[in-house]
């Protein structure tokens, strides 16, 4: 079983609303130019199980338009919120697996676009300098 | 040489290889990396591993190591090393096997202990215990020679084929020299120095080497250069060439008065890194003996040569 401790916080909004989909008010489909989370790796070394950053995402659309940001984890809260042409959120995660970050049309259940902050752990190699060629024996 | 004898087989098939590998390294030279040439990064689709090298050291992957584990590896192919005593068969060469493990400062690699007192960005300097193939000529028990193939080999040679009938050489024994070494890592190759002493008061000899090599690495291509000096004691040439009493009768001079010698050698090994564990090779060596030993009446030739061509597969 993965561990799986999310702790997400986002910056309190006024505007913040959950989605509420309604087929009748859909509106067309949002052009996203640029969609990425800052940074893309977390590193973690052999004793740690958790990775904790702070990190940045960051998005460019076509419009000014109602927006939500979803994970792939059940239990990180989506959130949504009217964007201008760019936006940024900031938050800290505290996570044991990578996160997939989706961003939606307020409206609509189609991901616009998607990108990853990926969890990398660093296997410790000691190396040291060979002094004979590895076919050396004749 | 006679062009269909398989001494001739073996050498135009290594020229092949040496040329293709050439070729296709000098291609690589001038070919654009891709982007994932110089990562390090594994992706295991659940979780990226990162491999960090502990030391931080920037080192080609023949140069280092990774320490306090056992590298095996064996290569198969086809090759030989000739042999300059007199009506005496070349050395086959189908397996050569590649055995080191490196601890803190200990290490072992291919025949060679050692114990490292300093290692820097730099300077290296170890002692160490290192044999010399000499004996091989005379034993395929040597470990020059390891796991060459019988004497009944069909690598025979031009001399096989001359009248004279091949000569029981007593076997000389292995010696190994204990000293110590100085590597000095330069942006030209590395320098080497080694010098030691007859450990096991066989022939009461000494050897010291210098050598310079250098290590290429594009992409999956990989080339080693390595030239030298060995010089060799009066004692380990008269032990290794001087006449035994058995083997005075196929000869019409027996005189020989053994003195120092330095013979010149240089190596050039080329792979390609098929995967994670195999890799195509192409070893070529060269060794110029010493007039000194090119004096004994047991020698006839003034060089040994060495090739091999295969694959290697490291465990």
């Amino acid at each position: 079983m993965v561990l799986l401790m999310p702790i997400f916080s986002w910056p309190a909004l006024g505007q913040n609303q959950q989605s509420g989909a309604n087929s009748e008010l859909i509106e067309p489909e949002l052009t996203v130019a640029e969609f990425a989370v800052m940074p893309k790796l977390c590193l973690q070394n052999g004793e740690q199980k958790l990775c904790q950053l702070s990190i940045t995402l960051h998005w460019k659309i076509a419009k000014s338009a109602a927006i939500c940001i979803r994970t792939d984890h059940d239990d990180i809260a989506q959130w949504c919120g009217q964007s201008k042409e760019l936006g940024q959120r900031t938050l800290t995660v505290s996570t044991a697996k990578s996160i997939v970050f989706s961003l939606y049309q307020q409206a609509s259940d189609v991901a616009l676009a998607r990108t990853e902050l990926t969890l990398a752990r660093v296997k410790q190699i000691n190396k040291r300098r060979r002094f004979r060629h590895p076919w050396s024996l004749f | 040489m006679n062009t269909n004898s398989p001494l001739a087989q073996v050498y135009r098939l290594f020229s092949s290889a040496l040329a293709a590998l050439l070729l296709t390294l000098s291609a690589n030279l001038f070919a654009k990396p891709s982007p994932s040439d110089n990562s390090n990064i594994a992706n295991n689709q659940e979780k990226l591993e990162v491999v960090s090298d502990g030391t931080g050291n920037d080192c080609l992957s023949d140069d280092c190591i990774e320490s306090h584990r056992w590298h095996l590896g064996l290569a198969l192919g086809v090759g030989h090393r000739t042999n300059p005593l007199v009506s005496a068969r070349n050395v086959p060469l189908y397996v050569i096997p590649s055995i080191a493990y490196y601890g803190e400062r200990f290490y072992f690699d291919n025949g060679d202990l050692g114990y490292t007192l300093q290692d820097n960005d730099r300077f290296a300097v170890n002692f160490t215990t290192f044999y010399n193939n000499d004996r091989g000529f005379f034993s395929r028990s040597d470990p020059s020679n390891i796991f060459a193939v019988s004497a009944d080999s069909t690598f025979a040679t031009n001399r096989d084929l001359s009248p004279v009938p091949e000569i029981e050489y007593e076997s000389r024994r292995l010696s190994i020299f204990a000293g110590a070494e100085a590597l000095w890592f330069s942006d030209y190759g590395t320098f080497s120095f080694t010098a030691g002493h007859d450990l096991l008061a066989i022939h009461h000899g000494s050897e010291v080497r210098a050598q310079w090599s250098r290590a290429w690495q594009y992409g999956n291509w990989s080339a080693n250069l390595a030239a030298g000096f060995v010089w060799k004691s009066a004692e380990v040439i008269s032990y290794y060439y001087g006449l035994r009493a058995s083997e005075a009768m196929h000869f019409d001079n027996s005189n020989f008065n053994a003195k120092s010698g330095t013979n010149k050698n240089v190596r050039l090994s080329l792979s390609y890194r098929i995967n994670q564990h195999w890799r195509l090779l192409a070893i070529g060596g060269y060794s110029d003996l010493a007039n000194e030993i090119v004096a004994s009446p047991i020698v006839i030739e003034n060089h040994s040569k060495t090739v091999f061509v295969g694959g290697a597969y490291q465990f």
